[in-house]
């Protein structure tokens, strides 16, 4: 009870950047991941949706319910299927990179910065988004 | 009240949804942006074909599409239509050439939806545009191969005349070894021959006055005397003869040759049947006899000896091959030349199978041969063809029977060409 009280209070302080987050993540349940400040799309390695946080569906304007189950890259964001971000995220088994990117959320252009994370042999790999 | 504003509310929110996913879905890039090029919305298939242009993602669509061809902003700055008014398929290249699959040529479809704004429809052409490269590619290979084709022309003149060369060297060497071995027999039997006349001299030298008549009779008799000297003097002849023999073909093999001598010079054409024959000799002695049936007066003319050779020694090797294809046991090849009022002819006669009818069109294309892999190439009357005609403004044509024969001539003008 103490140590998760602890965890709970670090993971506010947990940033975008924040080397640890792969295991931060890893750790946190899908309604702790709904405190973060940044987006978490977490993602199956066939790229199916399985977590999509408060944060990521505020930006997006897609509630999670929509999002969960789908394939991310071809039916949520399709325009996110570009090398930059698409084939980094999937050409290597380990990843933990930030790429510059462009969202077209309701046809509105928002600069973003994408951070790829992936681990080998973990179950799941993540987005995370920021707005840039 | 509040239920019908709620229910249009809702019909409102679920009508924009259902664009906003048209707006998604659409396969091409839709933009809106102000006279700057401030993009003010865009859909995700138009960041899927932007993205890839540059790092850094843009807000600007020049920052896009600047980078590698000024036409999409020239198109754009220029666009000065009405409003509602399309101009279609401006073509913008945007990244190099690559077979990545990734966008490399855009096209644009401006639009003007207000005093201030544009909509861009931009759709991947790409997939034209490899086309497009690969036909022309195609054609650019096309014509260096022609240019190629026309170098390897003057390289297969070379080549085959080398090559020729090189056949008709084993063919020489062959015909070398026969006088070469009667040279050698001849000369140790010279040899053993000066050694019994030195055995006699010596003898008679040595000798008693008084035995001299018996030492004489015994040895001419032990040292075979009266023999030899019957036979030593057709020895030391044929040895001669054998020598003269060798050095006619080796210097008509030089002459046949003619290396290092690329210009034209005044040709004596028989003196060109005699040498042609006399290197060939290997290749038709087996089957048919030679004959010549030279032109005394023939005057001389303007060549390039080796090639004129080259010729003649195509037709021999020709003729020759059709004999060994006819029935008969021997033929016979005729080499002519004669005297017309404008031009000289050179005619090479066999007795051998003739051309059917069916082939006789295409014995001169390059390549075409009707013998087995390996025994010929097909490139013999295409090179002669083109030597006579092109090298030598003359004509080469054939008669032609079946189990009869053939006739080849070559016509050379006399004037200085
Ligand atoms: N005197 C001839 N009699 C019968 N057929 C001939 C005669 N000369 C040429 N031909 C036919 O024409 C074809 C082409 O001749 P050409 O000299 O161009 O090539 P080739 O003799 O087959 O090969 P290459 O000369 O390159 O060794 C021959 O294969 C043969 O069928
Ligand atoms: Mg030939």
């Amino acid at each position: 009870m103490y140590r998760g009280m602890t965890h709970v209070a670090s993971y506010e302080t947990l940033g975008f950047d924040a080397p640890h987050l792969f295991d931060a993540l890893t750790e946190m349940t899908s309604a702790q991941r709904d405190t973060l400040p940044f987006g978490v799309v977490g993602l199956d390695d066939e790229g199916l949706v399985v977590s999509y946080n408060q944060a990521e569906a505020a930006l997006s304007g897609l509630t999670p319910s929509r999002v969960v189950g789908r394939r991310f890259f071809k039916d949520v964001a399709p325009c996110a299927d570009v090398p930059s971000v698409s084939h980094r995220f999937f050409e290597a088994d380990e990843v933990d990179e930030v790429v510059p990117f462009v969202f077209a959320l309701r046809m509105t252009p928002t600069p973003v910065r994408i951070r790829l994370l992936k681990r080998a042999g973990a179950q799941l790999g993540f987005l995370i988004v920021e707005r840039a | 009240m509040d239920n019908a504003a709620n229910r249009v509310a809702s019909d409102n929110a679920s009508t924009l949804e259902s664009l906003t996913e048209f707006l998604y879905l659409v396969p091409v890039g839709i933009v809106r942006c102000d006279g700057d090029g401030r993009i003010q919305q865009m859909n995700p298939m138009a960041v899927q074909l932007l993205l890839p242009l540059c790092k850094e993602p843009q807000l600007d669509i020049f920052g896009w599409l600047d980078r590698f061809d000024p036409n999409g902003r020239a198109a754009i700055e220029a666009y000065d239509g009405e409003c509602g008014l399309v101009r279609p398929n401006t073509r913008v290249a945007v990244r190099p050439p690559s077979e990545d699959g990734l966008p490399e040529v855009l096209s644009l479809t401006i639009t003007k939806v207000s005093a201030t704004h544009f909509m861009l429809i931009v759709s991947d052409d790409s997939e034209l545009a490899r086309k497009d490269r690969l036909l022309q590619q195609k054609h650019r290979d096309l014509e260096a191969t022609l240019r190629e084709l026309g170098e390897t022309q003057t390289q297969l003149l070379h080549a085959q005349k080398m090559e020729a060369v090189g056949q008709l060297a084993a063919g020489v060497a062959h015909e070398i070894n026969t006088p070469l071995q009667y040279i050698g027999d001849n000369l140790s039997f010279l040899n053993k021959a000066s050694t019994n006349f030195l055995a006699l001299v010596d003898a008679l030298e040595n000798c008693d006055k008084a035995t001299l008549a018996d030492t004489l009779t015994e040895t001419l008799r032990k040292r075979k005397i009266p023999f030899l000297r019957k036979r030593v003097p057709r020895a030391a002849e044929q040895a001669i003869e054998g020598i003269d023999t060798v050095s006619a073909i080796v210097s008509a093999m030089k002459e046949f040759a003619q290396p290092g001598i690329a210009d034209k010079q005044p040709t004596d054409l028989n003196r060109l049947i005699e040498v042609t024959s006399t290197v060939s000799r290997h290749e038709w002695k087996d089957v048919a006899e030679l004959v010549l049936e030279l032109d005394e007066h023939i005057p001389e003319v303007l060549t390039q000896v080796g090639e004129i050779n080259q010729v003649l020694l195509s037709l021999v090797v020709n003729a020759a091959h059709a004999i060994g294809e006819a029935a008969q046991e021997r033929g016979t090849i005729t080499m002519s030349s004669r005297t017309h009022e404008d031009h000289v002819e050179v005619a090479v006669r066999d007795d051998g199978c003739g051309i059917p009818e069916e082939i006789r069109a295409r014995v001169f294309d390059p390549f075409f041969t009707t013998k087995p892999v390996g025994s010929g190439s097909g490139q013999g009357l295409a090179i002669a063809r083109s030597i006579v005609v092109d090298k030598h403004g003359g004509t080469l044509d054939f008669e032609s029977q079946i189990d009869v024969g053939t006739t080849f001539r070559m016509r050379l003008p006399r004037a200085a060409t």
